[in-house]
């Protein structure tokens, strides 16, 4: 019975893994680059490159303001995001009342309220929106929903067949046979950074909880979504604007007495409500990475005629902050630099579970196909090959359109994502029309290498500030991309000449993948052979 | 702070893998004796709580125990994966890293 168990449940880790393992990936890649959303749109924004931050930027809110009157003098709300450790600029937007549009924004430099003029592009937004909905509106949510759940029978699973290695989790051993090596490998991953996937999975559930299960506040709210939200998060809500016309009160005396009431905090955003009207309001947010929890950062809210406080909201609900924490441990806007970089390492492991279990399927099975050929299992090695050295060569792409396609064009944020998109597709259609695997992951492991190694040289070339300035000027955010960029160049060389390697040998004869696959079977015993 | 945090993870890690008799024979030489092995578990063990006293002093009760999880996890991928390549070096790093980032953190507490 037990050993019936471990096997179904083996039988599941592997099958639900497999069918779902390049949607993973690219969930969990996108996921993982996402937590540089902010720089990564930084280095994709060079005319923003040499802007410094301002915490302080009372002397821009006037030409903010100044832009605003004449842009957009009835909107429903005006909103400016001020400048943060991680955003320079002071990013302002407004509000019609309808959905949000991307032209009713813009940037002001923060020291002198002048306006910058970034060019167009979605930058590192556009994989944070990727990995929750792959392009796909609601329809996107929903097959990224059921992947989640997926990716959490897998990981349940998974301790239960691979539960042996909790005992003994100091096992990698690169220098065995090759199935050894790789399941060393989707072990080591897996196990040491499980606390962080199985946080990460399961708070991204928490985080659309409310697109996946939509009965309770379908019951109690008869379906009205936007009532439920404007009780339960939108404590900005706004009285209907007033007929009478009167002047705004003067923003930096407020932003000094919320300053001082919150003990030198950070301030995050502005928000006036009805601006010009005689009930116009002022709210002054605290910054969301000052707490755990997102979505409920206190409020300051001040008369916006007269400038008299009129109250502090703050959360006090413990379901509110329950679902605070969830959503705040997801998107982590707490995390400072070093944490940050933590949790994009623990992403990037499990990256390397997803692909590396991905690549297990395979290898574990060349020995009994490759002599047949069967179109399931060249169909799984072309989307091993493209859905991960592919992706990450998508990626690149989508690096280099950024600063290529010319500046003016129409639809520029949209053909960014098709060249990423196209690309993509080119490395599938390369993986199938290869036949050989190990030639496709190493062309294409190569392609991104150099892709990915020369974002540096382009980012100079193309008007971004050079990596060596950018370190001499301690601008490591954006330096950061950079190096970042070349670390990744230099593990894709290195898989790759690895792959390159090992093909080398089995051709010349030496202890070659073919004996080391045909090896395997005899040292994998109990539940590991099922995998 | 947080270097220590680093450290105290690190060598936690460390004292544990040397707690398996099969690697302390590999790494010393020599066979432990079981009150050996059960000294380097107890001092791995107590090394990992530890690590949350310096990450809660960093950044609070509310981040501090996220950036705990984050190093434990971080530290022991980072050692199991250069293990095989660097196993001399890796198992006597403890020795360097306690001592600076402990003296560090008290004169930068002072």
């Amino acid at each position: 019975m037990k050993d019936n168990f471990r096997q179904a449940m083996a039988w599941l880790h592997t099958w639900s893994g497999l069918v779902f393992t390049w949607l993973l990936f690219a969930i969990f890649f996108t996921g993982t680059l996402s937590f540089y959303r902010n720089e990564i749109t930084l280095w994709m924004q060079p005319e923003l490159h040499t802007v410094a931050p301002e915490f302080a930027p009372e002397a821009a809110i006037g030409g903010a303001l100044a832009e605003l009157h004449r842009r957009a003098p009835d909107a429903k709300s005006w909103n400016l995001t001020l400048p943060t450790t991680r955003d320079a600029a002071l990013t302002v937007s407004w509000d019609d009342g309808g959905k949000f549009d991307r032209a009713a924004t813009f940037s002001v430099d923060p020291h002198s309220g002048t306006l910058l003029q970034p060019r167009a592009t979605l930058g590192g937004s556009f994989f944070r929106s990727f990995h929750f909905s792959l392009m796909w509106g609601n329809f996107g949510i929903w097959i990224v929903g059921i992947a989640t759940l997926v990716m959490l029978v897998a990981l349940l699973t998974g301790i239960v067949i691979h539960k042996k290695i909790f005992k003994d989790f100091f096992t990698f051993r690169p220098h065995k046979a090759q199935a050894r090596s790789w399941l060393d490998a989707h072990n080591a991953s897996s196990v040491l950074s499980l606390p962080f996937i199985l946080m990460i999975t399961y708070t991204g559930l928490a985080t659309l909880m409310f697109t996946w299960m939509p009965a309770a506040v379908g019951v109690m709210y008869q379906g009205d979504k936007k009532v439920f939200q404007r009780e339960a998060f939108a404590r900005r809500e706004a009285p209907p604007r007033d007929s009478q016309a009167a002047p705004l009160a003067a923003l930096p005396p407020l932003l000094e007495q919320t300053r001082a009431h919150w003990q030198g905090a950070l301030l995050g955003r502005v928000v006036i409500h009805n601006p010009g009207a005689a009930n116009a309001l002022i709210d002054i947010v605290r910054w969301r990475g000052s707490t755990m929890t997102a979505r409920l950062d206190p409020i300051m809210r001040f008369n916006g005629v007269s400038g008299a406080l009129e109250q502090e909201l703050i959360n006090d609900s413990g379901a509110k902050n329950t679902y605070g924490v969830f959503y705040g441990l997801h998107v982590a806007w707490f995390a400072d630099f070093f944490l940050r970089g933590l949790l994009f390492g623990m992403g990037c492991a499990g990256c390397a579970m997803i692909a590396s279990g991905a690549i297990l399927w395979t290898v574990k099975r060349r020995a009994k196909h490759a002599a047949a050929r069967g179109l399931g299992y060249r169909l799984v090695e072309a989307l091993n090959v493209a859905g991960i050295a592919g992706l990450m060569l998508a990626c690149a792409v989508y690096f280099w359109a950024n600063r290529l396609l010319p500046v003016g064009i129409d639809g520029r944020i949209a053909w960014e994502q098709r060249c990423l998109f196209i690309a993509w597709l080119l490395a599938l259609v390369h993986a199938m029309w290869r036949g050989n695997s190990s030639a496709a992951w190493r062309e294409q492991l190569w392609t991104a290498a150099a892709l990915t190694a020369l974002l540096p040289v382009l980012n100079a070339a193309t008007g971004g500030l050079a990596l060596p300035h950018a370190i001499w000027q301690g601008h490591w955010r954006l330096a950061g991309v950079d190096l970042m960029a070349l670390f990744f160049a230099i593990l894709l060389a290195w898989s790759g000449w690895r792959i390159g390697l090992q093909k080398d040998a089995a051709q010349s004869g030496r202890p070659s993948i073919k004996t080391a696959v045909n090896q395997t079977s005899t040292p994998i015993k109990n539940t590991e052979q099922y995998v | 702070m947080i270097s220590l945090v680093v450290a105290l993870s690190y060598s936690g890690f460390v004292a544990l893998y040397l707690a398996k008799p099969k690697h302390y024979r590999e790494f010393f030489k020599a066979q432990p004796s079981s009150n050996r092995t059960l000294l380097l578990r107890c001092l791995g063990w107590l090394a990992l709580g530890a690590a949350l006293i310096p990450a809660v002093l960093a950044d609070g009760w509310q981040i501090g125990p996220v950036l705990w999880i984050a190093v434990l996890s971080s530290t022991v991928t980072l050692l199991v994966f250069f293990l095989p390549y660097q196993q001399r070096l890796l198992l006597r790093l403890p020795l360097v890293l306690l001592p600076t980032t402990l003296l560090a953190a008290l004169v930068t507490s002072q």
